[in-house]
């Protein structure tokens, strides 16, 4: 009887033990979903006293579920605050925002064009230091237009101007590679070591920018403004120094070996940009030389292209004319590396990495160049060797123009 | 002392080894001093750890096969002296074990438990480890296993995850001395000559539990090069995602390395696979040594059940981990300028040469005389 009250009691002690359990359950600061505001872009720039101007993107908790179609609530809204610090302004905002801000969802962070002039080193310690933002963030600077300007537009075909601006960076750089993705620990690792400088691509807006955050934009079919991941923009020490554009973008890309897909055109028969080549693969290598303090590169730029389009009756089907028409293409990548190579060295910003690349080959004679290394860089001779190979010409043969031209000649 | 009738086997006493070498050591930055030399530190550190292994802590077992640490120092030293090395092994042991548990409540704040008081966690750690050690060595021991096959697997996915993603540049290990030999041995001594490997002193409690006709000295340099090839893979997939400019200021750089790796989009924040880590490895460590100052608790005290004694150790663990230091700055500065030269070094080498010499004497003197 009394083993029977006992395990009774017993039983009663583990209850009511793990009674606690069902309060105490869950993180200690444990947050709802519709308590936070989920910032997807973040916009940093510099007043002239020098604090921080901020802007954070937020979703709009309705603003998603109607995907594509012009519902009543704006997908998104901004928030702006200025502030000394980030993180002072993160919490600031709470003054506006009714809502946490919650970071681990930001997909873009735009830093203004003052701010990175000024110098950028400073913005990057809150982003590593804090546990929430995620270093995987897509960074961008803005040219011409203020970035939270940027971040407030309103796109088509997206709902969220972050998402728009990640897939305009990321798809420009798979299919036409004159931008890159590039990520914040990226810049990180490039700020630190002195044998490389950053490069972030440029983000810009153009045409009419009054109408960028009305919107009754969105429901024309043609919107009269339109946001543009382009242009890559070079530091020095952490400064903005200059703007690659175009081919000079591509040639920077080249060297960085990160061309994955690009459009180049070649002449045809007289006719200047008359052959759309595009590129399919594309792998480059550096070799690293000093020889008596002069630096000595060699870029080995390994690519297949196909043709994609012809506008005169070039003759496909002549392996010689195809050789002729890779030495152009040679031609053209060499003016293309050339001219970013120029570009750096009269800014003697070296955001090739080269140093690095000397780094570590050579640890011992970098460490005498290391304070020098600008001078060095600038003064360096860079040769390009370069394999291409056109593989194939598309669905057809012989284009129609040169059917026709061939006719043209016999009668 | 004829108590040791709980045996472990040699399978349970190579994975318990593993994951106590692990334990702190696979999440905290190591060697790291050295830039991209870290794995040389690591390599170095493991083979002064094996010599001190088989040369000191072995020929003490081999001199007494049957006795722990704390019993042949009262044989070798001398009732009281012995006696007196005894209890200060006691403290060196409760004190590791505060500290690798304010480490881990300090981590795990730091890396995703911001407004959790690290009481809270390390009282949740602390309550989990007595919870096994009051089921006695082989439960422990047995723990040990099942977790070393978990660890093993969380291992080779951060291996997959580290070869087919293409975050990884292995050439960011290059150069592999950036700043020449010197800052190797800066970090080895006396940091890295003490950790992990020179915390192996506290086994010496336990190789008497292992079953008769295993070598536990042997299985334990095993078990050592494994935790060293374990260790030194933490340090290429960290500098080869992170780059050295990231990974030497990060308090907690395995985690941050998961974080950013990604696989074809969606297998994604990983990070949390590095707190279970964490969590699996501190456990072992913490237990280790909580384990350890139960026993010779036990002995010095002559009560018959170290089981018991687990409810002190524990309470002792949970408020030296809180109390031991204000802030996490101070817990660091302490554990690189104060612990490594006053306590590591004495009571990893000092005391344990120390024995074996003056055994070595009073077994010469003594056959001599016999």
């Amino acid at each position: 009887m009394s083993a029977f009250v006992h395990r009774i009691a017993t039983s009663m002690l583990v209850v009511l033990a793990l009674l606690p359990l069902l309060a105490v359950a869950g993180c200690w600061n444990s947050r709802e979903i519709d308590k936070l505001a989920i910032v997807t872009a973040m916009a940093i720039d510099r007043t002239d006293s020098g604090d921080f101007e901020l802007a954070f993107q937020v979703v709009m908790p309705g603003g998603q579920s109607h995907a594509g179609g012009s519902g009543t609530e704006m997908p998104f809204t901004v928030y702006g605050i200025k502030s000394h610090t980030l993180f002072e302004g993160i919490r600031k905002a709470s003054k506006q925002v009714p809502r946490q801000l919650f970071f681990s969802h930001v997909q873009v962070v735009v830093l203004g064009e003052k701010l990175a002039k000024a110098g950028i080193r400073e913005v990057f310690d809150f982003f590593e230091r804090s546990h929430e933002v995620r270093l995987t963030s897509m960074l961008l600077v803005a040219r011409g237009a203020a970035p939270d300007k940027l971040i407030s537009t309103l796109v088509p075909l997206e709902r969220l101007q972050a998402s728009a601006v990640l897939g305009e960076g990321q798809l420009s750089s798979k299919l036409w590679s004159e931008a890159t993705v590039v990520e914040i620990d990226d810049v990180v690792r490039k700020l630190i070591n002195p044998g490389v400088e950053p490069t972030i691509s440029g983000l810009k807006l153009i045409g009419k920018d009054k109408a960028a955050i009305e919107k009754q934009s969105l429901e024309q079919s043609r919107p009269p403004y339109h946001l543009e991941v382009s242009d890559i923009a070079m530091f020095k020490e952490g400064k903005l120094a200059g703007w690659f554009e175009g081919n000079a973008a591509r040639g920077l890309l080249f060297v960085l070996n990160r061309i994955r897909s690009s459009i180049m055109n070649l002449s045809c028969g007289g006719m200047p940009d008359g052959v759309a080549l595009e590129i399919i693969k594309s792998k480059t290598k550096n070799e690293v030389s000093i020889k008596d303090g002069q630096l000595r590169v060699h870029v080995v730029v390994n690519t297949e292209g196909n043709i994609g389009e012809v506008k005169c009756g070039f003759p496909l089907d002549n392996l010689d004319a195809l050789r002729g028409l890779e030495r152009e293409w040679e031609d053209a990548v060499k003016s293309d590396i050339q001219l970013a190579v120029r570009k750096a060295q009269q800014k003697s910003t070296d955001v090739f990495g080269f140093g690095m690349m000397v780094q570590r080959s050579q640890p011992r004679l970098w460490k005498g160049m290391e304070s020098r290394w600008d001078k060095i860089f600038a003064n360096a001779e860079v040769n390009v060797t370069f394999h291409g190979i056109i593989r194939r010409t598309g669905m057809r043969g012989k284009s129609l123009m040169e059917e026709r031209d061939s006719k043209g000649g016999s009668s | 002392m004829k108590a040791n009738t709980e045996n472990i086997g040699p399978l349970h006493l190579f994975a318990w080894i593993v994951l106590f070498e692990l334990g702190s050591a696979v999440v905290i930055p190591i060697g790291l001093d050295a830039k991209q030399g870290a794995w040389i530190v690591i390599l170095l550190g493991c083979g002064v750890g094996i010599l001190l292994m088989s040369a000191v802590y072995g020929s003490l077992y081999r001199m007494y096969p049957d006795l722990p640490l704390s019993e042949y120092a009262i044989r070798i030293a001398g009732k009281g002296p012995g006696w007196a090395i005894g209890f200060a092994y006691l403290l060196y042991f409760l004190y590791i074990a505060g500290r690798n548990t304010r480490d881990f409540g300090d981590l795990l704040a730091a890396a995703s438990y911001d407004a959790t008081p690290i009481f809270a966690i390390n009282v949740c750690i602390v309550v989990a480890v007595g919870y096994v050690l009051r089921l006695g060595i082989e439960v422990f021991g047995r723990t040990a296993f099942m977790f070393f096959v978990f660890t093993g697997g969380i291992f080779m996915l951060i291996l997959v995850l580290v070869l087919f993603s293409d975050m990884a540049d292995a050439h960011r290990m290059l150069p592999v001395l950036p700043d020449g030999w010197q800052p190797i041995w800066k970090a080895l001594y006396p940091t890295n000559i003490t950790f992990p490997f020179g915390e192996l002193i506290v086994m010496a409690m336990f190789f008497p539990h292992l079953n008769k006709q295993w070598k536990p000295v042997r299985l334990g340099i095993w078990a050592m090069l494994l935790s060293a090839v374990l260790l030194c893979i933490a340090v290429f997939v960290n500098i080869s995602v992170l780059g050295i400019e990231i990974v030497e200021r990060t308090t907690f750089p395995l985690f941050t390395s998961l974080s950013r790796l990604r696989l074809a989009e969606f297998v994604q924040r990983m990070d949390a696979i590095v707190l279970l880590l964490l969590i699996i490895t501190s456990f072992f460590k913490i237990g280790t040594f909580m384990l350890a100052a139960a026993l010779i608790a036990r002995d010095l005290f002559r009560t018959d059940n170290y089981k018991t004694l687990v409810y002190p150790v524990g309470l002792v663990v949970i408020f030296s981990s809180i109390l031991m230091a204000g802030s996490l700055t101070e817990h660091l500065q302490e554990g690189l300028k104060v612990v490594p030269y006053y306590l590591h070094l004495p009571f990893q080498f000092a005391i344990p040469i120390a024995l074996l010499l003056i055994g070595w004497i009073r077994r010469r003197g003594g056959s001599a005389s016999s």
